[in-house]
């Protein structure tokens, strides 16, 4: 009875996972297939493999890439850094202005960021900032900063105060506690938060679908969209294309993913245990 | 300790600038053919809201949020339960790692590889068609929006799991013990002792699900861009932006933004905020 009750479980557990698997294998498999493949074999069944395909897609889109490197990289470390800044300000903060700052915050993370369509793009046109690097690069920052204060808020809280204390009555100054004390306590949330401030900047598609003009300056989300969007080409190119796309985030993924996790979870301050 | 937040606290004024930019700029008639703007009141939002195409965009946003929301719980529910009974921790991470790649891919991508899944004659239908079903236009006016509700319900699930499965894993083991005692079966145990102790999964799970629902863009616009069929609000407003119907557009991101915060703050105060100063 015991026994076939764990075949079902496991069965039906299989049986899910698998579903979950079908895009990530379609995406692999198709990736691969050559231009006459992609017009005679469905999408589901694998037929041989064929590198060119990927590699002419990889050369289009190359520069994607590297524009998304030249924005993200910048943006997680300013973000992650004035998150976690901002994160023991608030901590060290037991007032009525704390928890104001932290709905900005939450505010900064949570809301739909196309409802800043309109003003984002023309305040950028004001600043001279439309369609450059550092225009999308301020931003990311304007939603990855709150991001980055609220996952920092979630994660120094479960540092036990005592440390922090001592420090104070060793008599430390405020910046020495929290680049040598905190910082080191909260090792892990730094990098949770990185990761996923990284993997979500990385992804984002609107923010550039709105502020960059110039195919050149396009980060890769918005160059493979260009690129192959729509049922206008082959499917193996669309699927190369999502591949290139994805393959930053799903390597992170695969390699530093308990770290994402611990960023998803402190969305809900679920960190703590 | 103020100076500490200042660098976030002027981000985070530049983000309540844009917000109030658009509200301001929601009362005027700003357009193409109004290139100075006017003040005109509630007009726009009169106008917004006797569009057809606007007002369904939003009352499709909102039943996708509310069925994502009722969706991922469910999934959240059943698929937490199943890896928690699991007595293998590899099993269980790597498990829950496949239903959380979703959230890790770019979300255009995850479009163009649903898009292609759904096609006629290459997708999912060729099995279909193999096994003697009848084919599905998946992504045809009928069926177009539940064919991108069930990518959502693949693509957000896995953010109900880990919820889920985190507040299950803090479930004292004497609790289950005690109720094994008692001799009741794992169902049992699981209905009646676990989910009453994971509450809290359900109100982050809600909102989290909500929240990301309210800003799905990528995911119809990849796959049918001009398809008013699965329009979102967000969507409706970015053509508003596109055919520099201004007014329009920041009246649409008012009522998002509405709708956004009105589950936001009490979600930072009541939830979150509490949560941290509790520990």
């Amino acid at each position: 009875m015991v026994n076939a009750k764990s075949v079902i479980h496991q069965v039906v557990l299989a049986i899910i996972i698998a579903v979950w698997l079908i895009p990530l294998y379609a995406m692999v498999i198709n990736s691969f297939k050559s231009n006459l493949a992609a017009q005679t074999t469905p999408v589901l069944l694998p037929s041989g493999f064929l590198a060119s395909n990927i590699v002419t897609v990889a050369q289009g889109l190359v520069y994607g890439l590297i524009n998304s490197a030249i924005v993200v990289l910048p943006v997680v470390a300013i973000s992650t850094f004035l998150g976690a800044l901002a994160a023991f300000g608030f901590y060290r903060l037991r007032h009525w202005l704390s928890d104001f700052l932290f709905t900005l915050v939450a505010i900064g993370t949570f809301i739909p960021y196309e409802v800043a369509a309109v003003p984002l793009v023309k305040i950028m046109v004001a600043l001279g900032l439309f369609n450059t690097y550092g225009g999308l690069i301020l931003a990311y920052l304007i939603f990855f900063i709150p991001t980055g204060a609220l996952l920092m808020s979630i994660f120094i809280s479960v540092i036990p105060k005592d440390y922090i204390e001592m420090a104070y009555i060793d008599g430390a100054s405020d910046f020495t506690v929290f680049l040598r004390i905190l910082l080191p306590l909260a090792m892990p949330g730094v990098i949770a938060t990185a990761i996923y401030i990284l993997i979500m900047a990385w992804n984002n598609f609107f923010i550039p679908l709105v502020l960059v003009e110039s195919p050149s300056l396009r980060p890769i989300a918005l160059a493979v969209q260009k690129y192959i969007g729509g049922y206008g080409v082959l499917y193996n190119e669309t699927y190369a294309g999502s591949l290139i796309a994805a393959i930053v985030p799903l390597v992170i993924f695969v390699l530093l993913g308990r770290y994402f996790v611990r960023g998803l979870l402190a969305l809900g301050a679920g960190a703590k245990g | 300790m103020l100076i500490f937040s200042s660098p976030a606290l002027i981000f985070g004024i530049f983000l309540l600038y844009m917000l109030a930019w658009d509200y301001y700029f929601s009362f005027t008639n700003w357009s193409l053919f109004n290139p100075i703007p006017q003040f005109v009141g509630l007009q726009t939002y009169i106008k917004v809201l006797t569009n057809p195409i606007t007002v369904a965009s939003l009352e499709r946003s909102i039943l996708l949020a509310a069925l994502l929301v009722a969706a991922g719980n469910a999934m959240g529910i059943v698929l937490a339960g199943l890896l928690f009974f699991l007595r293998n921790n590899t099993q269980r991470n790597v498990y829950l790692s496949i239903l959380i790649y979703p959230l890790a891919m770019p979300m255009i991508a995850n479009a163009f590889i649903w898009l292609w899944l759904y096609n006629v004659e290459y997708g999912l239908d060729y099995l279909f068609k193999a096994m003697g079903l009848p084919s599905v236009n998946w992504l045809g006016p009928q069926y177009a929006f539940w064919s991108i509700f069930l990518v959502t319900i693949w693509a957000y699930s896995g953010l109900a799991v880990i919820f889920y499965l985190a507040m299950l894993m803090n479930v004292p083991s004497s609790v289950i013990d005690a109720a094994k005692v008692d001799g009741a079966g794992t169902f049992t145990i699981y209905l009646r002792i676990l989910l009453p102790n994971v509450r809290g999964a359900l109100i982050i799970s809600s909102a989290l699900l909500f929240l990301f629902a309210l800003r799905i863009f990528s995911l119809p616009y990849g796959m049918v861009a001009l398809n008013p069929f699965v329009e979102t609000a967000v969507i409706n407003l970015y053509w508003d932006y596109i055919s520099e119907h201004f007014a329009e557009a920041t009246a649409i991101a008012g009522i998002v933004i509405a709708i956004a915060i009105a589950v936001v703050v009490p979600y930072a105060l009541y939830g979150l905020k509490r949560w941290i100063t509790q520990g």
